[in-house]
Protein backbone atom coordinates (compact mmCIF):
# COMPACT_ATOMS: atom_id res chain seq x y z
CA UNK A 1 0.00 0.00 0.00
CA UNK A 2 1.31 3.38 -0.64
CA UNK A 3 0.62 5.60 1.97
CA UNK A 4 2.44 8.73 1.23
CA UNK A 5 4.18 10.66 -1.53
CA UNK A 6 6.07 13.24 -0.53
CA UNK A 7 7.05 15.76 -3.44
CA UNK A 8 9.32 18.43 -4.74
CA UNK A 9 9.08 20.79 -7.37
CA UNK A 10 7.00 19.02 -9.82
CA UNK A 11 4.94 21.72 -11.53
CA UNK A 12 2.58 23.33 -8.88
CA UNK A 13 3.70 20.53 -6.18
CA UNK A 14 7.16 22.20 -4.99
CA UNK A 15 6.72 21.02 -1.24
CA UNK A 16 4.07 18.93 -0.63
CA UNK A 17 2.88 15.69 0.87
CA UNK A 18 0.12 13.56 0.05
CA UNK A 19 -1.26 11.53 2.11
CA UNK A 20 -2.90 8.28 0.55
CA UNK A 21 -5.72 5.83 2.43
CA UNK A 22 -5.40 2.67 2.47
CA UNK A 23 -9.35 2.71 0.60
CA UNK A 24 -10.85 5.69 -1.52
CA UNK A 25 -8.44 8.86 -1.13
CA UNK A 26 -10.66 11.77 -2.99
CA UNK A 27 -8.97 15.33 -4.23
CA UNK A 28 -11.04 18.41 -4.20
CA UNK A 29 -10.03 21.78 -5.13
CA UNK A 30 -10.54 24.56 -7.27
CA UNK A 31 -9.43 24.07 -11.21
CA UNK A 32 -5.76 24.29 -11.75
CA UNK A 33 -4.88 23.98 -7.89
CA UNK A 34 -2.64 20.78 -8.41
CA UNK A 35 -5.03 17.57 -8.42
CA UNK A 36 -3.98 16.24 -11.92
CA UNK A 37 -0.34 17.19 -10.84
CA UNK A 38 -0.67 14.77 -8.17
CA UNK A 39 -1.92 12.33 -10.55
CA UNK A 40 0.91 13.08 -13.22
CA UNK A 41 3.11 11.90 -9.96
CA UNK A 42 1.58 8.46 -9.91
CA UNK A 43 1.42 8.11 -13.32
CA UNK A 44 5.81 9.61 -13.16
CA UNK A 45 6.76 6.94 -10.22
CA UNK A 46 4.72 4.24 -12.78
CA UNK A 47 6.58 5.24 -16.01
CA UNK A 48 10.12 5.17 -14.00
CA UNK A 49 9.29 1.69 -12.97
CA UNK A 50 8.75 0.28 -16.44
CA UNK A 51 11.29 2.74 -18.46
CA UNK A 52 14.32 4.61 -17.37
CA UNK A 53 14.10 7.86 -15.41
CA UNK A 54 14.31 9.89 -18.18
CA UNK A 55 11.91 8.52 -20.37
CA UNK A 56 9.48 8.67 -18.04
CA UNK A 57 9.95 12.29 -18.06
CA UNK A 58 10.11 12.36 -21.66
CA UNK A 59 6.51 10.77 -21.46
CA UNK A 60 4.86 13.14 -19.12
CA UNK A 61 5.86 15.97 -21.38
CA UNK A 62 9.89 16.68 -20.48
CA UNK A 63 11.54 18.33 -17.90
CA UNK A 64 10.61 21.74 -18.76
CA UNK A 65 7.19 20.82 -18.61
CA UNK A 66 7.34 18.69 -15.48
CA UNK A 67 9.74 21.00 -13.36
CA UNK A 68 8.65 23.40 -11.16
CA UNK A 69 8.85 26.86 -13.62
CA UNK A 70 10.92 29.01 -11.24
CA UNK A 71 12.75 26.15 -9.16
CA UNK A 72 16.84 25.48 -9.26
CA UNK A 73 16.57 23.01 -6.90
CA UNK A 74 16.08 18.98 -7.96
CA UNK A 75 12.71 18.12 -7.94
CA UNK A 76 12.13 14.39 -5.83
CA UNK A 77 8.96 12.56 -5.52
CA UNK A 78 9.12 10.16 -3.21
CA UNK A 79 6.95 7.14 -2.64
CA UNK A 80 6.66 5.40 0.92
CA UNK A 81 5.18 1.75 0.72
CA UNK A 82 4.00 -0.46 3.47
CA UNK A 83 4.82 -3.96 2.91
CA UNK A 84 3.96 -6.38 5.44
CA UNK A 85 5.18 -4.73 8.50
CA UNK A 86 8.03 -2.41 6.93
CA UNK A 87 7.97 1.14 5.08
CA UNK A 88 10.16 1.09 1.97
CA UNK A 89 10.58 3.90 -0.23
CA UNK A 90 10.81 4.40 -3.68
CA UNK A 91 12.83 7.44 -4.79
CA UNK A 92 12.28 9.37 -7.96
CA UNK A 93 14.84 12.84 -8.48
CA UNK A 94 15.67 15.14 -11.40
CA UNK A 95 17.79 17.99 -11.97
CA UNK A 96 17.80 19.37 -15.26
CA UNK A 97 19.01 16.97 -17.91
CA UNK A 98 19.56 14.24 -15.30
CA UNK A 99 17.02 11.75 -13.97
CA UNK A 100 17.58 8.63 -11.53
CA UNK A 101 15.39 6.43 -9.51
CA UNK A 102 16.34 5.24 -6.12
CA UNK A 103 15.42 3.70 -3.24
CA UNK A 104 14.04 0.55 -2.65
CA UNK A 105 16.00 0.34 0.22
CA UNK A 106 15.57 -1.48 3.39
CA UNK A 107 14.53 0.39 7.10
CA UNK A 108 17.32 -0.25 9.14
CA UNK A 109 16.18 -2.94 11.38
CA UNK A 110 15.53 -5.48 8.14
CA UNK A 111 18.94 -5.07 6.93
CA UNK A 112 20.46 -5.94 10.12
CA UNK A 113 18.65 -8.83 10.09
CA UNK A 114 20.49 -10.06 6.51
CA UNK A 115 17.40 -11.64 5.14
CA UNK A 116 18.47 -11.23 1.66
CA UNK A 117 15.97 -13.33 0.31
CA UNK A 118 12.83 -11.40 2.41
CA UNK A 119 14.54 -8.52 1.46
CA UNK A 120 14.39 -9.06 -2.30
CA UNK A 121 10.96 -10.51 -1.97
CA UNK A 122 9.51 -6.77 -0.75
CA UNK A 123 11.50 -5.10 -3.71
CA UNK A 124 9.91 -6.62 -5.97
CA UNK A 125 6.52 -6.74 -4.42
CA UNK A 126 7.50 -2.97 -4.07
CA UNK A 127 8.40 -2.59 -8.00
CA UNK A 128 5.22 -4.83 -8.81
CA UNK A 129 2.95 -1.96 -7.06
CA UNK A 130 4.15 0.50 -8.45
CA UNK A 131 3.79 -0.56 -11.95
CA UNK A 132 0.76 -1.38 -11.40
CA UNK A 133 -0.08 2.29 -10.83
CA UNK A 134 -3.25 3.06 -13.66
CA UNK A 135 -4.22 6.40 -14.07
CA UNK A 136 -7.39 7.09 -15.95
CA UNK A 137 -9.28 10.75 -17.29
CA UNK A 138 -11.98 8.83 -19.43
CA UNK A 139 -13.21 10.50 -22.40
CA UNK A 140 -16.08 9.98 -24.50
CA UNK A 141 -14.57 9.72 -27.98
CA UNK A 142 -11.72 7.37 -26.91
CA UNK A 143 -14.41 4.89 -25.41
CA UNK A 144 -16.72 5.33 -28.57
CA UNK A 145 -13.57 4.61 -31.09
CA UNK A 146 -13.47 1.60 -32.59
CA UNK A 147 -10.52 -0.66 -31.37
CA UNK A 148 -7.98 -3.09 -33.14
CA UNK A 149 -8.53 -6.70 -31.84
CA UNK A 150 -5.59 -8.21 -30.06
CA UNK A 151 -4.37 -10.34 -27.37
CA UNK A 152 -3.25 -8.12 -25.22
CA UNK A 153 -4.82 -5.34 -25.78
CA UNK A 154 -4.87 -2.82 -22.66
CA UNK A 155 -7.10 -0.15 -21.48
CA UNK A 156 -5.63 3.23 -22.26
CA UNK A 157 -5.66 6.09 -20.17
CA UNK A 158 -8.63 7.55 -22.05
CA UNK A 159 -10.65 4.54 -22.01
CA UNK A 160 -9.41 3.76 -25.67
CA UNK A 161 -9.40 -0.02 -26.96
CA UNK A 162 -12.03 -0.49 -23.91
CA UNK A 163 -14.06 -2.82 -26.49
CA UNK A 164 -10.65 -4.78 -27.07
CA UNK A 165 -10.09 -5.05 -23.28
CA UNK A 166 -14.00 -6.30 -23.04
CA UNK A 167 -13.61 -8.21 -25.79
CA UNK A 168 -10.53 -10.45 -24.82
CA UNK A 169 -12.29 -10.49 -21.71
CA UNK A 170 -15.17 -12.22 -22.52
CA UNK A 171 -12.78 -15.14 -23.86
CA UNK A 172 -9.86 -14.84 -20.69
CA UNK A 173 -11.79 -13.64 -17.80
CA UNK A 174 -15.70 -14.15 -18.23
CA UNK A 175 -16.33 -13.84 -14.51
CA UNK A 176 -14.57 -10.09 -14.85
CA UNK A 177 -16.42 -9.54 -17.43
CA UNK A 178 -19.80 -10.75 -15.66
CA UNK A 179 -18.63 -8.61 -12.85
CA UNK A 180 -18.44 -5.22 -15.26
CA UNK A 181 -22.01 -6.50 -16.93
CA UNK A 182 -23.68 -6.45 -13.59
CA UNK A 183 -22.01 -2.89 -11.96
CA UNK A 184 -23.17 -1.38 -15.40
CA UNK A 185 -26.86 -2.84 -14.38
CA UNK A 186 -27.30 -1.80 -11.20
CA UNK A 187 -26.72 1.54 -12.44
CA UNK A 188 -28.50 1.77 -15.79
CA UNK A 189 -31.37 -1.29 -14.88
CA UNK A 190 -32.34 -1.11 -18.53
CA UNK A 191 -29.07 -2.57 -19.53
CA UNK A 192 -29.06 -7.02 -19.75
CA UNK A 193 -25.32 -6.25 -20.68
CA UNK A 194 -22.24 -4.98 -22.89
CA UNK A 195 -21.50 -6.18 -25.86
CA UNK A 196 -18.62 -5.53 -28.46
CA UNK A 197 -19.76 -5.35 -32.11
CA UNK A 198 -17.79 -5.81 -35.32
CA UNK A 199 -16.47 -1.78 -36.10
CA UNK A 200 -15.96 -0.10 -39.26
CA UNK A 201 -13.05 -1.88 -40.06
CA UNK A 202 -11.83 -5.27 -40.27
CA UNK A 203 -10.52 -6.45 -36.84
CA UNK A 204 -12.07 -3.75 -35.03
CA UNK A 205 -14.79 -3.62 -32.62
CA UNK A 206 -16.76 -0.91 -31.05
CA UNK A 207 -18.52 -1.11 -27.39
CA UNK A 208 -22.40 -1.30 -27.19
CA UNK A 209 -25.01 -2.91 -24.78
CA UNK A 210 -27.88 -5.12 -24.97
CA UNK A 211 -31.39 -3.60 -23.54
CA UNK A 212 -33.56 -5.42 -21.39
CA UNK A 213 -36.11 -5.82 -24.35
CA UNK A 214 -33.50 -7.20 -26.53
CA UNK A 215 -32.89 -4.19 -28.40
CA UNK A 216 -28.91 -3.93 -29.38
CA UNK A 217 -27.13 -0.40 -29.66
CA UNK A 218 -23.49 0.49 -30.75
CA UNK A 219 -21.27 2.79 -28.81
CA UNK A 220 -22.33 5.99 -31.27
CA UNK A 221 -26.02 5.37 -30.33
CA UNK A 222 -25.32 5.57 -26.43
CA UNK A 223 -24.96 8.04 -23.91
CA UNK A 224 -22.12 9.78 -23.01
CA UNK A 225 -22.94 9.24 -19.30
CA UNK A 226 -23.45 5.76 -19.73
CA UNK A 227 -20.23 5.28 -21.88
CA UNK A 228 -18.24 7.22 -18.90
CA UNK A 229 -19.82 4.81 -16.37
CA UNK A 230 -19.05 1.31 -18.57
CA UNK A 231 -15.34 2.93 -18.81
CA UNK A 232 -15.56 3.30 -14.95
CA UNK A 233 -16.65 -0.18 -14.30
CA UNK A 234 -14.34 -1.71 -16.63
CA UNK A 235 -11.13 0.68 -14.94
CA UNK A 236 -11.90 -0.63 -12.04
CA UNK A 237 -12.84 -3.92 -12.70
CA UNK A 238 -8.98 -4.57 -14.46
CA UNK A 239 -8.04 -3.68 -10.68
CA UNK A 240 -9.46 -5.74 -9.10
CA UNK A 241 -8.20 -8.27 -6.73
CA UNK A 242 -4.85 -6.26 -7.02
CA UNK A 243 -3.19 -4.24 -4.89
CA UNK A 244 -2.54 -1.33 -7.22
CA UNK A 245 -3.64 2.09 -7.45
CA UNK A 246 -6.49 2.89 -9.40
CA UNK A 247 -6.53 6.53 -9.93
CA UNK A 248 -9.54 8.36 -11.78
CA UNK A 249 -10.07 12.04 -12.54
CA UNK A 250 -13.51 13.23 -12.43
CA UNK A 251 -15.62 9.90 -12.21
CA UNK A 252 -18.40 12.05 -11.46
CA UNK A 253 -18.45 13.03 -15.59
CA UNK A 254 -21.78 12.30 -16.99
CA UNK A 255 -22.87 10.50 -14.07
CA UNK A 256 -26.42 11.26 -12.47
CA UNK A 257 -25.77 12.37 -8.58
CA UNK A 258 -27.88 9.66 -7.60
CA UNK A 259 -25.52 6.52 -9.73
CA UNK A 260 -22.60 8.46 -7.68
CA UNK A 261 -23.58 6.07 -4.91
CA UNK A 262 -23.34 3.19 -7.27
CA UNK A 263 -19.54 4.04 -8.37
CA UNK A 264 -18.39 4.51 -4.75
CA UNK A 265 -19.93 1.15 -3.52
CA UNK A 266 -18.49 -0.77 -6.42
CA UNK A 267 -15.25 0.92 -6.07
CA UNK A 268 -15.04 0.15 -1.89
CA UNK A 269 -16.04 -3.26 -2.80
CA UNK A 270 -12.58 -3.52 -4.55
CA UNK A 271 -10.62 -1.80 -2.17
CA UNK A 272 -11.11 -4.82 -0.11
CA UNK A 273 -8.90 -6.57 -1.83
CA UNK A 274 -6.39 -4.27 -1.34
CA UNK A 275 -6.45 -1.98 -3.89
CA UNK A 276 -6.13 2.16 -3.07
CA UNK A 277 -8.40 4.59 -5.55
CA UNK A 278 -7.12 8.23 -5.82
CA UNK A 279 -9.95 9.97 -7.23
CA UNK A 280 -10.38 13.89 -8.23
CA UNK A 281 -13.61 15.40 -8.17
CA UNK A 282 -15.41 18.66 -8.22
CA UNK A 283 -18.63 17.05 -7.22
CA UNK A 284 -19.81 18.27 -3.41
CA UNK A 285 -22.81 14.76 -4.24
CA UNK A 286 -19.73 12.87 -4.59
CA UNK A 287 -17.68 14.15 -1.80
CA UNK A 288 -20.75 13.85 0.46
CA UNK A 289 -20.39 10.21 -0.03
CA UNK A 290 -17.14 10.80 2.63
CA UNK A 291 -18.47 12.66 5.03
CA UNK A 292 -17.28 9.75 7.64
CA UNK A 293 -13.83 9.39 6.32
CA UNK A 294 -11.65 12.62 6.54
CA UNK A 295 -8.92 10.39 6.29
CA UNK A 296 -10.02 10.18 2.95
CA UNK A 297 -10.42 13.68 1.68
CA UNK A 298 -7.38 15.50 1.13
CA UNK A 299 -8.25 19.56 0.08
CA UNK A 300 -5.88 21.11 -2.73
CA UNK A 301 -5.34 25.29 -2.65
CA UNK A 302 -3.18 27.16 -4.38
CA UNK A 303 -1.13 29.86 -3.99
CA UNK A 304 2.31 31.55 -5.17
CA UNK A 305 4.36 29.19 -3.16
CA UNK A 306 2.74 26.93 -5.00
CA UNK A 307 0.13 24.17 -4.06
CA UNK A 308 -0.96 23.09 -0.38
CA UNK A 309 -2.22 19.81 0.42
CA UNK A 310 -4.78 19.54 3.84
CA UNK A 311 -6.04 16.31 4.93
CA UNK A 312 -9.67 16.74 6.22
CA UNK A 313 -9.43 15.15 9.62
CA UNK A 314 -6.19 16.84 10.16
CA UNK A 315 -7.69 20.24 10.06
CA UNK A 316 -7.84 21.75 13.61
CA UNK A 317 -11.37 22.51 13.67
CA UNK A 318 -12.77 19.12 11.80
CA UNK A 319 -12.94 17.19 15.14
CA UNK A 320 -14.89 19.34 17.13
CA UNK A 321 -16.39 22.45 14.80
CA UNK A 322 -17.09 21.01 11.43
CA UNK A 323 -18.05 17.17 12.23
CA UNK A 324 -20.63 16.18 10.72
CA UNK A 325 -21.95 18.76 8.65
CA UNK A 326 -22.92 18.93 4.98
CA UNK A 327 -19.36 17.77 3.88
CA UNK A 328 -20.17 18.78 0.21
CA UNK A 329 -22.01 22.08 1.09
CA UNK A 330 -19.32 22.57 3.57
CA UNK A 331 -16.66 22.76 0.82
CA UNK A 332 -18.76 24.42 -2.00
CA UNK A 333 -19.35 27.26 1.04
CA UNK A 334 -15.48 27.88 1.47
CA UNK A 335 -15.18 26.50 4.45
CA UNK A 336 -12.91 24.33 4.24
CA UNK A 337 -10.63 26.23 1.16
CA UNK A 338 -10.33 24.31 -2.13
CA UNK A 339 -12.13 26.42 -4.02
CA UNK A 340 -12.00 29.30 -6.94
CA UNK A 341 -9.54 31.78 -5.63
CA UNK A 342 -9.92 36.12 -6.49
CA UNK B 1 -12.79 46.51 7.42
CA UNK B 2 -12.40 42.81 6.03
CA UNK B 3 -15.62 41.29 5.61
CA UNK B 4 -16.63 37.43 5.34
CA UNK B 5 -19.36 37.89 2.24
CA UNK B 6 -21.64 34.76 3.06
CA UNK B 7 -23.71 35.34 -0.30
CA UNK B 8 -25.27 33.06 -3.02
CA UNK B 9 -22.82 34.79 -6.06
CA UNK B 10 -19.86 37.13 -6.80
CA UNK B 11 -22.44 39.65 -8.19
CA UNK B 12 -24.44 39.85 -4.76
CA UNK B 13 -20.85 40.21 -2.71
CA UNK B 14 -19.94 43.01 -5.19
CA UNK B 15 -23.17 45.04 -4.55
CA UNK B 16 -23.05 44.87 -0.86
CA UNK B 17 -18.96 45.26 -0.45
CA UNK B 18 -20.52 48.76 -2.34
CA UNK B 19 -23.14 49.12 -0.26
CA UNK B 20 -21.34 48.78 2.88
CA UNK B 21 -18.13 50.88 1.90
CA UNK B 22 -20.64 53.85 1.45
CA UNK B 23 -22.90 53.51 4.29
CA UNK B 24 -19.66 52.51 6.86
CA UNK B 25 -17.91 55.37 4.98
CA UNK B 26 -14.51 53.11 5.22
CA UNK B 27 -13.39 50.94 2.48
CA UNK B 28 -14.64 47.62 3.02
CA UNK B 29 -12.69 44.49 1.30
CA UNK B 30 -13.16 40.77 0.85
CA UNK B 31 -11.91 38.48 2.89
CA UNK B 32 -9.46 36.04 0.80
CA UNK B 33 -11.99 33.24 0.65
CA UNK B 34 -14.78 34.10 -1.11
CA UNK B 35 -17.49 32.33 0.88
CA UNK B 36 -20.72 30.83 -1.15
CA UNK B 37 -23.73 29.49 -0.15
CA UNK B 38 -24.66 26.76 -2.73
CA UNK B 39 -27.85 27.89 -4.68
CA UNK B 40 -30.45 26.44 -3.08
CA UNK B 41 -31.91 28.93 -0.86
CA UNK B 42 -32.86 28.77 2.80
CA UNK B 43 -31.94 25.52 3.56
CA UNK B 44 -28.48 25.42 2.65
CA UNK B 45 -28.19 29.03 4.05
CA UNK B 46 -28.79 27.96 7.25
CA UNK B 47 -26.93 24.81 6.96
CA UNK B 48 -24.02 26.74 6.34
CA UNK B 49 -24.13 29.99 8.41
CA UNK B 50 -23.11 28.71 11.71
CA UNK B 51 -19.66 26.83 10.18
CA UNK B 52 -18.89 29.93 8.06
CA UNK B 53 -19.25 32.63 10.85
CA UNK B 54 -17.03 30.57 12.95
CA UNK B 55 -14.44 30.26 10.35
CA UNK B 56 -15.03 34.45 9.68
CA UNK B 57 -13.79 34.03 13.48
CA UNK B 58 -11.02 31.72 13.26
CA UNK B 59 -9.39 33.67 10.47
CA UNK B 60 -9.59 36.80 12.23
CA UNK B 61 -11.59 38.93 10.21
CA UNK B 62 -13.56 41.76 11.41
CA UNK B 63 -17.46 40.45 10.36
CA UNK B 64 -19.32 38.66 8.96
CA UNK B 65 -22.33 39.46 6.38
CA UNK B 66 -24.81 36.89 5.65
CA UNK B 67 -27.32 37.86 3.08
CA UNK B 68 -29.59 35.49 0.79
CA UNK B 69 -32.66 37.16 -1.12
CA UNK B 70 -35.73 36.61 0.44
CA UNK B 71 -37.20 34.84 -2.85
CA UNK B 72 -41.23 34.01 -2.55
CA UNK B 73 -41.32 34.18 1.14
CA UNK B 74 -44.62 36.04 2.50
CA UNK B 75 -43.12 37.43 5.95
CA UNK B 76 -41.66 40.07 6.12
CA UNK B 77 -38.90 41.22 9.33
CA UNK B 78 -39.81 43.45 12.08
CA UNK B 79 -37.89 45.21 14.73
CA UNK B 80 -40.54 43.39 17.02
CA UNK B 81 -39.17 39.96 16.33
CA UNK B 82 -37.27 38.09 18.84
CA UNK B 83 -34.32 36.30 17.74
CA UNK B 84 -35.39 33.01 15.86
CA UNK B 85 -38.92 34.13 14.92
CA UNK B 86 -40.15 31.07 13.23
CA UNK B 87 -41.09 32.11 10.02
CA UNK B 88 -39.16 34.99 9.30
CA UNK B 89 -36.31 34.56 7.44
CA UNK B 90 -33.99 37.19 8.88
CA UNK B 91 -34.70 35.76 12.22
CA UNK B 92 -34.50 32.38 11.49
CA UNK B 93 -30.89 33.16 9.70
CA UNK B 94 -29.96 35.35 12.51
CA UNK B 95 -30.27 32.32 14.82
CA UNK B 96 -28.93 29.90 12.65
CA UNK B 97 -25.43 31.95 12.57
CA UNK B 98 -25.28 32.61 15.77
CA UNK B 99 -26.03 28.81 17.05
CA UNK B 100 -22.62 28.29 18.28
CA UNK B 101 -22.08 32.24 19.60
CA UNK B 102 -18.87 33.09 18.26
CA UNK B 103 -19.42 36.89 18.09
CA UNK B 104 -19.23 36.93 21.80
CA UNK B 105 -16.18 34.74 21.67
CA UNK B 106 -13.30 37.13 23.16
CA UNK B 107 -10.38 37.57 20.59
CA UNK B 108 -6.84 38.35 21.30
CA UNK B 109 -5.90 42.00 20.08
CA UNK B 110 -9.25 42.22 18.24
CA UNK B 111 -12.67 43.48 18.47
CA UNK B 112 -15.70 40.94 18.67
CA UNK B 113 -16.57 39.68 15.36
CA UNK B 114 -19.60 41.99 13.83
CA UNK B 115 -22.17 40.42 12.37
CA UNK B 116 -24.72 41.63 9.52
CA UNK B 117 -27.80 39.75 7.81
CA UNK B 118 -29.58 40.85 4.83
CA UNK B 119 -32.65 39.35 3.58
CA UNK B 120 -33.76 41.61 0.46
CA UNK B 121 -37.58 41.53 0.38
CA UNK B 122 -38.05 40.20 -1.87
CA UNK B 123 -34.61 40.42 -3.73
CA UNK B 124 -31.71 42.64 -4.18
CA UNK B 125 -32.90 44.04 -7.40
CA UNK B 126 -35.88 45.18 -5.46
CA UNK B 127 -33.31 47.66 -2.89
CA UNK B 128 -31.49 48.50 -6.14
CA UNK B 129 -34.41 49.38 -8.25
CA UNK B 130 -35.88 51.76 -5.46
CA UNK B 131 -32.72 53.32 -5.00
CA UNK B 132 -33.09 53.88 -9.31
CA UNK B 133 -36.48 55.78 -7.90
CA UNK B 134 -38.62 53.13 -10.08
CA UNK B 135 -41.98 53.24 -8.39
CA UNK B 136 -43.55 49.93 -7.83
CA UNK B 137 -47.05 51.21 -6.30
CA UNK B 138 -46.87 49.21 -3.29
CA UNK B 139 -45.39 45.95 -4.46
CA UNK B 140 -42.05 46.35 -3.86
CA UNK B 141 -43.07 44.18 -0.41
CA UNK B 142 -44.38 41.39 -3.01
CA UNK B 143 -43.13 41.42 -5.87
CA UNK B 144 -41.21 38.16 -6.69
CA UNK B 145 -42.60 35.74 -4.37
CA UNK B 146 -43.04 34.16 -7.83
CA UNK B 147 -41.00 33.48 -10.86
CA UNK B 148 -42.56 35.42 -12.96
CA UNK B 149 -42.06 38.09 -10.20
CA UNK B 150 -38.69 37.90 -9.95
CA UNK B 151 -37.77 37.79 -13.90
CA UNK B 152 -39.92 41.23 -13.85
CA UNK B 153 -37.57 42.58 -11.53
CA UNK B 154 -34.62 41.38 -13.57
CA UNK B 155 -36.68 42.53 -16.62
CA UNK B 156 -36.55 45.99 -14.86
CA UNK B 157 -33.02 46.46 -13.47
CA UNK B 158 -31.03 44.84 -16.27
CA UNK B 159 -33.25 45.01 -19.04
CA UNK B 160 -33.10 40.66 -19.62
CA UNK B 161 -34.42 38.16 -17.79
CA UNK B 162 -31.47 36.00 -17.73
CA UNK B 163 -28.92 38.59 -17.40
CA UNK B 164 -24.66 37.31 -17.39
CA UNK B 165 -22.52 38.67 -14.43
CA UNK B 166 -20.89 41.46 -16.25
CA UNK B 167 -24.65 42.89 -17.33
CA UNK B 168 -25.72 42.67 -13.96
CA UNK B 169 -22.65 44.50 -12.15
CA UNK B 170 -22.99 47.32 -15.21
CA UNK B 171 -26.34 47.64 -13.71
CA UNK B 172 -26.33 47.15 -10.10
CA UNK B 173 -22.84 48.85 -9.34
CA UNK B 174 -23.17 52.34 -10.20
CA UNK B 175 -26.88 52.46 -7.98
CA UNK B 176 -24.79 51.18 -5.24
CA UNK B 177 -22.17 53.47 -5.48
CA UNK B 178 -24.64 56.30 -5.83
CA UNK B 179 -27.37 55.26 -3.19
CA UNK B 180 -29.38 57.68 -1.30
CA UNK B 181 -29.08 55.63 2.01
CA UNK B 182 -31.75 57.46 4.02
CA UNK B 183 -33.84 57.50 0.96
CA UNK B 184 -33.76 53.80 0.62
CA UNK B 185 -34.30 53.13 4.16
CA UNK B 186 -37.66 55.44 4.47
CA UNK B 187 -39.18 53.13 1.17
CA UNK B 188 -38.08 50.46 2.09
CA UNK B 189 -38.35 48.36 5.51
CA UNK B 190 -35.58 45.54 5.24
CA UNK B 191 -32.97 47.93 4.09
CA UNK B 192 -34.11 49.85 6.80
CA UNK B 193 -33.78 47.27 9.08
CA UNK B 194 -30.28 46.48 7.26
CA UNK B 195 -29.17 49.40 8.12
CA UNK B 196 -30.01 49.37 11.87
CA UNK B 197 -27.44 47.16 12.41
CA UNK B 198 -24.51 49.54 10.84
CA UNK B 199 -25.18 52.08 13.26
Amino acid sequence: MITEIEVKNFKTLRDVKIPLSPGITVMVGANNSGKSNALAVLKLLREAERQTPNMAMAALGGEESILSRDAADVMRVSASVFLEGYTLKRHLTCTRGQAMVSGGESPGDLAAMGDRQFLGRLKGELAHLINAISVHDLSVAALRAPAIIQRGAVLGPDGRDVAAVLDNMAGEAPSLRDAIDETVRRAAHEVKRIVTRPGPQPGTKVLGIEERDGRVYGAEDMSDGLLLFIGLAAAAQLKADTRGVLAIEEPERGIHPRRLRDLVDHLLLLTKSGMQVVLTTHSPTLLDEFRDSPDSVLIFDRDEQGTHVTRLSDRPDWAKELKGAPLGELWYSGVLGGVPGR
Amino acid sequence: MKLAFCVEDDTDEDVFRVLLTRILGTEVTPSETAYRFPRGGWTNALRLAPFIAKDAYNKGLDGALFAIDNDGAASTHSTAHKDGTEGCPLCELRAAARVHEPLSWPRHGLPALRYLFAVPVQTLETWLLLARGYDFKGESETLGRDGSGRAKLKRLLYGVEHPDRDTMRNAALPLAESLDVKALAKVSPSFADFLTQLR
